[in-house]
């Protein structure tokens, strides 16, 4: 399933974006606060969150891929979320302005891992549409250089929601 | 130019066609997107549930009653152990359900209505992935009468209440009987009598029945003889149950006053109490306790204490709606009032009074000489009600105060009307008031002088300026008057 988001990512960029010219590429780290919620708790294991993708005016398209730093616990419970594949679509809203404005919308498979006393060790995979908002400023003395903030919905299920919440530099080449 | 001007709107609507297309391109991948979100949350949603609260098994509380009347009502609970080893009670997140062509029904708080018709029945908790059933039997044996007071001997500690469930005699069609807690149908109805050793109606407890919940409130150490009257459904009599024995025990250490804030009975105290005319403050009697294990706890005795005053002028006290606090109200200011409170035998006579209501009395109260009783007291002031301003008159022409009244006529006396505004926003006429002091401060013997025998009454002499201040508690007034 991984496979098929990532091949279907790479065709979703290849058959828009193959022509475009003067689109930059950019990489982004972060570290990125997640939140599973379910009707009776939640819990927040902590990702670094890696992204590469090009940009033109107005629009950004990114393949982000996180990976977990450190679990969290709920009494017992230990949760973490080894992988997260995305995909994004970012459109600029106020692309002149100095603190830009990212409405995000994409695709995400997220992989959690859970064990408790008494039950066996599982791992549940979660596919799904992701939205989110973003800011961005340019540091002046490196214009290539921005700090971000992004809050996306990575999963929004029946009972389960699971976002992040990620504060990091993106750097432009 | 012409075909240019032809061209364009074709030209611009293909180009806005193409916009529309594009974007109706990504709103569709969009929504495929979001159709695709996929995965199993059961196992995640579970493991939280059970996680929040910390448990690793459940089981139905020892004492669930498995036989229940037909067209009762019963409150299922289900309890848990958690991961430290300790027995706790679920407070949420339970599932409930019945057996497949169950007529009875449960609803997700886990209470539960018994069909009309005998049945056997599972009903079944899950939480999380824990899931217990327990085999209900729903039956249509007739209630005849109580018993057993509770399941259990009760210890009971003066001016404490005690929860219990009486046991009743339920038979069915074929002359069987069944022994159980008396269901929510009867035990609204029963009649509790309560006598001493002498065969008397003992003041020493009473009971009440709220919400299906059998409740004893004892106010003093002693034995008791409870006996239960209900009419018998299966014989359609009244039937008086038998003697039950129970005493009422005295492990009471010490008994204080507390403010009903008090957060922490341990450390609470009344100290420098007071209340203004009209208002009113809480107190509660709170009361050691020697536990069988040898530790001490701290209660809330209020509803079953004995709540006294010296005074009534001075200040009315009553118990609150729920008993668990006393409410006493200043009447008289720049007075006092002593509050007493007793757990046990107190000298003062209770015969008369409904001791379901709460014990207060218009005299203070004192223990019995010799008996099982502590008591304490604090005395309540009645403050004075701050003043926030004087309005004063002159000749019946409203004054502001050091702002000078231009008489155009030399008037023979000058009548002053003081009223004084309370902080409670009431206001009263002091013009008599023995502690408003006049003084003529401008005038005096020559524009104006005190009539005698008379308050706030001047005769005028001369023209000229006169000035009179009126003090009335922390309120100064200068009522300043130009004479013709």
């Amino acid at each position: 399933m991984k496979n098929t988001l990532i091949f279907k990512a790479c065709l979703f960029l290849a058959l828009f974006y193959s022509s475009t010219a003067g689109a930059d590429t950019f990489i982004a780290l972060a570290p990125s606060m997640s939140k599973i919620g379910t009707p009776s708790a939640s819990t927040r294991p902590l990702l670094a969150d890696f992204r590469l993708g090009y940009e033109i005016p107005h629009h950004q398209l990114e393949l982000a891929i996180m990976t977990s730093i450190e679990d969290d616990q709920l009494n017992q419970l230990t949760i973490d979320i080894p992988s997260v594949a995305s995909v994004f679509y970012r459109y600029i809203a106020n692309p002149k302005s100095d603190v830009k404005f990212h409405l995000i919308v994409g695709a995400s498979q997220i992989e959690v891992e859970s064990s408790y006393p008494g039950i066996a060790d599982s791992s549940d995979q979660f596919d799904g549409f992701s939205y989110g908002i973003g800011l961005e400023e340019a540091f002046r003395s490196i214009p290539d250089l921005k700090i971000k903030f992004d809050w996306i919905s990575l999963y929004d299920g029946d009972q389960i929601t699971i976002s992040t919440i990620s504060l990091g530099l993106r750097y432009e080449f | 130019m012409a075909t240019r001007l032809l061209l364009a709107p074709s030209v611009w609507g293909f180009a806005m066609n193409f916009k529309t297309c594009n974007k109706l391109c990504l709103y569709a991948l969009f929504i495929f997107l979001a159709a695709c979100s996929s995965g199993d949350e059961t196992n995640l949603v579970n493991l939280h549930t059970v996680a929040d609260q910390d448990i690793v098994s459940i089981s139905f509380p020892a004492d669930t009653e498995t036989i229940l009347s037909i067209n009762s009502e019963y409150d299922f609970s289900l309890q848990g152990l958690t991961s430290n080893g300790v027995e706790t009670t679920i407070s949420g997140g339970i599932q409930w359900s019945l057996s497949d062509g169950a007529v009875s029904t449960i609803d997700q708080k886990g209470h539960f209505t018994a069909s009309a018709t005998a049945e056997l029945i599972t009903v079944t908790a899950e939480f999380g992935f824990f899931s217990d059933s327990i085999e209900i039997k729903v039956s249509s044996a007739k209630f005849d009468q109580v018993v057993q007071f509770d399941q259990n001997e009760l210890i009971i500690d003066m001016c404490r209440s005690q929860t219990f469930t009486p046991i009743g005699s339920y038979i069915d069609e074929n002359g069987n009987e069944e022994i159980r807690p008396v269901d929510s149908i009867t035990i609204n109805t029963i009649d509790w009598i309560i006598r001493d050793q002498d065969n008397n109606p003992s003041q020493r407890a009473h009971i009440e029945t709220l919400d299906n919940q059998a409740t004893l409130h004892s106010l003093a150490e002693g034995n008791i003889i409870i006996q239960a009257k209900a009419v018998s459904q299966y014989s359609n009599t009244e039937m008086t149950s038998g003697d039950f024995d129970q005493a009422i025990t005295n492990n009471l250490n010490s008994i204080k006053l507390c403010y009903s804030s008090a957060s922490d009975l341990t450390s609470c105290a009344v100290t420098n109490a007071s209340v203004k005319k009209d208002k009113s403050i809480s107190l509660i009697s709170v009361a050691n306790y020697q536990a069988l294990d040898g530790s001490d706890f701290y209660e809330n005795i209020s509803a079953n204490s004995k709540w006294g005053i010296d005074n009534t002028a001075n200040a009315s006290i009553a118990l609150s709606t729920d008993a668990q606090q006393l409410n006493i109200t200043g009447a008289t200011e720049a007075s006092n009032a002593t509050i007493s409170v007793a757990c046990g035998d107190i000298e003062q006579a209770i015969d008369g009074i409904d001791i379901s209501q709460g014990v207060v009395l218009d005299t203070p109260v004192s223990c019995l000489s010799g008996a099982s009783c502590l008591s304490a007291s604090s005395t309540v002031a009645i403050d004075l009600l701050s003043v926030t301003s004087l309005k004063v008159s002159a000749n019946n022409t409203n004054l502001t105060s050091a702002e000078a009244l231009i008489l155009s006529v030399r008037p023979v006396e000058i009548d002053l009307i003081t009223t004084a505004v309370f902080s409670d926003n009431t206001e009263a006429d002091i013009t008599s008031d023995t502690t408003l002091v006049y003084s003529i401060t401008q005038g005096k013997d020559v524009v104006i002088e005190e009539k005698a025998g008379f308050v706030g009454i001047y005769t005028v002499l001369g023209a000229g300026t006169a000035e009179i201040k009126l003090d009335f508690r922390d309120e100064t007034f200068y009522a300043l008057i130009e004479i013709p």
